[in-house]
């Protein structure tokens, strides 16, 4: 899904909540769904029973549905009360399991709509290759802040991590990136340095 | 004026905290500055920003299909179904593939019904999902719609679908199983397990979910079979497919979503259970407990310390659990006490 929208989110949350609003509900669904098994499957081996946890979550969320809006922050709630789920699933079946480990379940990006200003459909596909390439940790820490937008200290507490190792993988994450793109800025060099002139603003 | 210039490394804070919209005024103007101190600098960042503003998605795992029905219930379905309590968790296991929350609760109905193991047909032309279980201390053999034969060991689950064989011949095991697969080339047999699919046409295998901690055991016949992870296509430099010839066996070890391929001497070590014989090579003591569990439907208990050297190599033919844990007891210097379905070791400390 598409970079995530927190006022839109918000709105969807207040139809949901007072008018029950279906159609809101599965676009809510369809949004944060896909991006939670991805993240179950992170602590759950098998894909199906991931999903099937995270179905469980939002079995849950929407039968007190009349409450949603007074969630503060529902991607950070989301993303705890999955792993909670995970932890419980890991407690009835009596396994012992440390959520530290994250494991690599293949977790795979692809940018939407990758061609703009300065992103060459190459360069997009350069970029996602050095993301899904991290090690898991560092993939997952950079999804959920740099892309979801959870602070350091909400992503820090879902994954069991301290702020320092969440701001030494980001700073890693983007010494990495820098470093490719350079590098392939090198080669293509003349493609680009046309525009900067044009906007030297952030 | 004067202010600290951006040591070394730093940039990357800086620009990971602007990611994150965390960057205070002071590292705001560090960022500005060091972006006009070389294009590429601006382009470093307009490019890592870009590629974050646009968004990722997620490439759907396979396996997963999730259907928002299945979490929305209308005010009329919750009163109608007050007992409609039972999670997903639990309900995935004796599961409907189907949507619509008539068909979820007629799967809770029936769920008395599959886990005895029976069949239930289709409903209003939906696909139905078929399981058949095996209990603990009992074998079953399943008859496929195609004519293949399945040979289902203890405490063990096959599930497929109402229109098997009709387009594909797909089916799920928990457990292990023994396959003979009637010869279709037009559509090949597909075994999936947790992440690897297994594809046979006209070939006779064994697949053991329980080896060693839940890493997957695939033993060859006759014929041919390709094995894949069904993740490979999504992790890069991961290309997890495998053929195996007869002789041969593989290993998906789960930790490291990799096979292992190895010669074997003889298929029968792994395939007799399916004739009643309980074979163990170069079992450790939880192994053999596990099996003898499943295999005679008993839960064990001990007192004091198993060996840990236990290497236990034998095969019992159609025998009582007493026979076996007599000659267990043997190399295992236990004695035992059966209670029901209750067994205690008892460890003689050397």
């Amino acid at each position: 899904m598409v970079k995530v929208d927190k006022l839109y989110i918000q709105k969807l949350l207040v139809r949901i909540a007072r008018h029950s609003d279906e159609e809101a509900a599965r676009e809510f669904f369809e949004i944060f769904h896909p991006k939670l098994v991805r993240f179950a499957a992170i602590y759950i081996s098998s894909a199906s029973m991931a999903n099937d946890l995270v179905s469980d979550v939002f079995l849950k969320l929407f039968r007190n549905k009349s409450k949603l809006a007074d969630i503060k922050d529902i991607q950070y709630y989301l993303y705890k009360s999955v792993k909670n789920q995970c932890i419980t699933y890991y407690k009835k079946r009596r396994e012992e399991i440390s959520l530290d480990d994250i494991e690599d379940t293949g977790y795979a990006y692809e940018i939407v709509n990758p061609e703009s200003e300065f992103l060459t459909n190459e360069l997009s596909a350069k970029i996602e290759d050095i993301i899904n390439n991290f090690p898991p940790k560092r993939k997952i820490i950079y999804k959920m802040v740099v892309i979801d937008g959870l602070k350091y200290k909400e992503a820090a507490e879902i994954l069991d991590l301290s702020v320092k190792t969440i701001e030494n993988h980001l700073a890693l994450a983007v010494k990495t990136l820098r470093g490719s793109i350079r590098e392939y800025l090198g080669s293509n060099d003349a493609k680009l340095s046309g525009k900067i002139s044009k906007h030297k603003n952030i | 004026m004067e202010y600290m210039t951006p040591k070394k490394g730093n940039i990357d804070r800086i620009i990971s905290r602007t990611l994150a919209g965390d960057a205070n005024n002071r590292e705001e103007k560090e960022l500005k500055d060091w972006i006009l101190e070389e294009d590429e600098h601006y382009l470093e960042f307009k490019i890592i920003q870009e590629s974050a503003l646009k968004g990722f998605k997620e490439r759907k795992l396979l396996n997963t299909d999730s259907t928002f029905e299945k979490v929305w219930e209308t005010e009329e379905s919750v009163k109608k179904g007050s007992h409609f309590k039972i999670g997903f968790s639990v309900f995935k296991t004796v599961a409907v593939s189907a949507a619509g929350l008539a068909l979820i609760l007629l799967s809770v109905f029936s769920y008395r019904q599959l886990v005895i193991n029976q069949e239930i047909s289709q409903i209003d032309g939906q696909p139905v999902m078929i399981e058949k279980f095996s209990p603990m201390g009992q074998i079953s053999k399943v008859f496929l719609p195609d004519g293949s034969l399945v040979w289902l060991n203890a405490d063990s689950k096959l599930q497929y679908s109402s229109y098997f064989g009709e387009r594909t011949r797909t089916v799920s095991l928990t457990g292990e199983a023994y396959f003979e697969v009637k010869q279709d080339q037009a559509k090949p047999f597909l075994v999936k397990s947790g992440n690897v699919a297994i594809t046979a046409t006209g070939t006779s295998f064994n697949v053991n979910t329980f080896y060693n901690n839940s890493d997957i055991e695939i033993v060859l016949d006759e014929g041919e079979l390709t094995i894949e992870n069904l993740f490979s296509s999504l992790i890069p430099g991961m290309p997890l497919k495998t053929t195996l010839v007869p002789g041969e066996k593989a290993i998906y070890s789960l930790r490291e979503s990799l096979f292992d391929v190895d010669d074997i001497q003889d298929s029968f070590d792994y395939t007799c259970w399916k004739d009643g014989v309980l074979s163990f090579r170069h079992a450790d003591f939880e192994t053999v407990v596990n099996s003898l569990e499943r295999w005679y439907g008993v839960e064990f208990t001990w007192d004091g310390e198993p060996d840990r050297g236990w290497n236990y190599t034998g095969a019992f033919n159609n025998e009582y659990l007493e026979s076996v844990l007599n000659s267990l007891g043997l190399d295992g210097q236990f004695s035992y006490e059966i209670n029901n379905n209750a067994v205690q070791l008892i460890f003689s400390d050397k």
